[in-house]
């Protein structure tokens, strides 16, 4: 016992310099959560900020759409075919302002990290918005004769080949300017928007991605010279198509 | 993202931000007694000093090491020098004889290779000196650091204090790796600065830590098994509570490794060897019984590895995946990248701006802020110049480095788990 009682004693005054800082760990904890607390409430300014921005743009395209319709709704009630040009410039410019939000409402879309019920909302007004401009496209085609390539684009988020898709279409979306016009469907939203759902079995989509353009249905990645022919046969005449063939020649 | 790999990210961020605020802490803490502690050059006694040199197949360096021990600024006296020669296949062994031949006291020990600690626990045995310091065979020592380690030593007066650690940094670096490994040693002083005051250093450099003979023969000399003999001292030293301090300017120079291959082979060895120490001394983990050094150090060297693992996922999950899928669809346009390249215009989104995680993104700053502070503080502790080698070699620095020693954690765990065998 006394022996015993003596190691126990070595053993304390050994390690008698063993200090303990609690004073700095207590300190680093709270200082640590002060940071956390700081950045997790500037996050929820943040994002209610950037849900303004979103909400603006699309308030924006709701006014614009609007005036689309009403110049053509005029253009039908006085069967002037010469107003054709005024109304393609306002499409046109509508569609640049579509494409432009394109990439925030995707960005936005992939934050995946809470389920936002404002995000979704702001994803169904996306969709919609561009199913009315496609529409509205599809018909300034045939009755103004407009040179243009509306694509409906289905794709989703689980799949894997849709991003070399996407940038098949940028790339041709860049060659081709304005002319090529894609309207992107997020098939996910099918539970949320019915819109989606009437496009699906209307168009009997059971794959992503699957493109409609002219009214003809294209299953699985379009590779990028099939993509021209196909963009090439729907234009009526453009210099980047003859360009490349006598690039060929 | 899923929410499993979320919390992972936020828990590791914040403990990140945690260790780094601790160790922020104490450095202010400190920061006075950094300014007022020097070394002397005068210490108040010269005691007997044994400088142990283990060589295995180190041609290209020993003569250096050598001279360099032999040069110390020490009473010639006062002075012993034992190499020991691991059984060298190549010229080590010549090269020392031709040197020691006509110095009186320096002698060369031989015996078939047996590894390092065997080395210097035959060495050991026969040392004469009150303190013995090992110096490997790649480094070198500064003139004056035997001095000033020993007046360290006698200004602690402490009968527990059983190893003095050196300063190390890299010599002349050249190639990239070296310099990068360069500003890392130089960080590395500064932390160990600070550990010190905790008495919580973890390991005992190979090149030219000052042990006191007395203790390291007390608890049986250094453990021939362990690929990380300078650890596994210091381990043992901590369980056993006795101290350590470092000589902030007791500088020693070390070869770097200077290409991927040794170096990776040289962390491998590190790593390994420190997980399987942590393990050996797993019950100091979280251990009140030893103060700081059980609380934060042992506990930080195991966050510090789990972080390096769940980083080096996370770069590949958020890095390298995205980075394949462009690939692959560029692959789509034959890598006709020219249009895609002149209609680039970027325009800076305020949205876009907005749309970066910032909660995660906060505490990132905040841990860079704290981690460039000590690469600056660093920096000014050991008398060097932040822009020493230039730009170039911070950018690998802050951008890379940590995932590549991530890289090499996880190839060393894979190569362990399928030999099961420890390399050098």
């Amino acid at each position: 016992m006394v022996n015993n009682g003596q190691q126990q004693e070595n053993q304390e005054e050994k390690s008698s310099f063993r200090k303990i800082s609690k004073d700095k760990y207590i300190l680093a904890g709270v200082i640590t959560f002060l940071i956390l607390a700081l950045g997790i409430t500037l996050g929820f300014i943040i994002e209610d900020h950037r849900y303004n921005l979103v909400e603006e743009i699309n308030m924006q395209q709701d006014v614009k759409y609007m005036s689309i319709q009403l110049q053509y709704l005029w253009l039908g009630s006085f069967q002037n075919l010469n107003n054709c040009p005024i109304l393609s410039a306002t499409l046109n410019e509508a569609i640049k302002e579509l494409s432009d939000s394109l990439s925030e409402v995707v960005a936005y879309e992939e934050e995946k990290n809470i389920a936002d019920e404002r995000k979704e909302i702001v994803m169904r007004r996306y969709v919609i918005d561009n199913l009315r401009y496609w529409l509205l496209a599809i018909e300034s085609k045939q009755q103004c004769q407009m040179d243009i390539v509306p694509i409906l684009y289905f794709y989703s988020k689980d799949c894997s080949s849709c991003p070399t898709q996407g940038t098949i279409l940028s790339y041709y979306k860049k060659i081709f300017g304005e002319k090529v016009l894609v309207f992107p469907i997020n098939l996910d939203l099918r539970s949320q928007e019915p819109m989606v759902d009437i496009l699906i079995s209307q168009f009997n989509i059971t794959k992503d991605p699957t493109l409609i353009i002219d009214n003809k249905k294209y299953e699985g990645v379009v590779k990028k010279d099939r993509m021209k022919e196909i963009i090439c046969s729907s234009l009526q005449d453009s210099p980047e198509c003859q360009d490349e063939n006598m690039g060929k020649d | 993202m899923n929410i499993f790999a979320n919390v992972i990210l936020w828990i590791v961020y914040v403990a990140s931000l945690y260790f780094s605020i601790f160790l922020l802490l104490v450095y202010f803490d400190k920061k006075e007694l950094f300014k007022t502690e020097t070394s002397d050059l005068i210490p108040l006694n010269f005691p007997t000093v044994t400088v142990i040199i283990p060589a295995y197949n180190e041609e290209a360096n020993i003569l250096r090491t050598l001279k360099s021990a032999y040069e110390i600024d020490y009473p010639r006296d006062k002075i012993e020098i034992i190499v020991v020669d691991d059984g060298s296949k190549d010229k080590t062994r010549e090269i020392i004889t031709e040197y020691i031949k006509d110095k009186a006291n320096c002698q060369l020990l031989y015996h078939k290779n047996r590894g390092k600690a065997a080395s210097m626990n035959r060495a050991l045995d026969l040392a004469k000196g009150e303190f013995f310091a090992c110096l490997d065979a790649d480094s070198f020592v500064d003139a004056q650091t035997l001095r000033k380690m020993l007046s360290i030593y006698y200004k602690a007066n402490d009968p527990r204090l059983a190893i003095i650690t050196p300063a190390m940094k890299v010599y002349k670096p050249k190639n990239l790796l070296q310099k990068v490994q360069w500003l890392e040693y130089l960080v590395i002083i500064l932390i160990s600065r600070i550990s010190s005051h905790l008495d919580s250093l973890y390991v005992a450099p190979g090149p030219f830590s000052l042990y006191k003979t007395e203790i390291i023969r007390n608890i049986g000399g250094f453990d021939e098994k362990n690929i990380v003999e300078d650890q596994e001292i210091a381990y043992r030293i901590q369980k056993k509570h006795y101290k350590m301090r470092q000589c902030p300017d007791g500088y020693v120079y070390t070869t770097a490794p200077h290409r991927i291959k040794p170096f990776y082979k040289q962390r491998r060895r590190w790593y390994l060897g420190s997980i399987l120490c942590i393990h050996k001394y797993k019950e100091l983990v979280a251990n009140k019984k030893y103060g700081d050094f059980g609380l934060i150090q042992m506990v930080k060297n195991i966050a510090g590895y789990i972080f390096a693992l769940a980083g080096i996922f996370f770069a590949i999950y958020l890095f390298i995946t995205p980075l394949w899928e462009s690939i692959k669809s560029f692959m789509a346009v034959n890598f006709n990248l020219l249009p895609l390249i002149q209609n680039f215009n970027f325009d800076f989104r305020l949205l876009n701006f907005l749309l970066l995680d910032f909660r995660k993104g906060f505490i990132i700053i905040f841990i860079f802020i704290v981690g460039f502070f000590f690469f600056y503080a660093a920096h000014r502790n050991a008398n060097e110049k932040m822009m020493k080698f230039g730009f170039i070699a911070l950018i690998p620095y802050f951008a890379f480095y940590y995932v590549l020693k991530g890289i090499i954690l996880l190839l060393s765990l894979f190569e362990f788990a399928r030999t099961r065998k420890l390399k050098w």
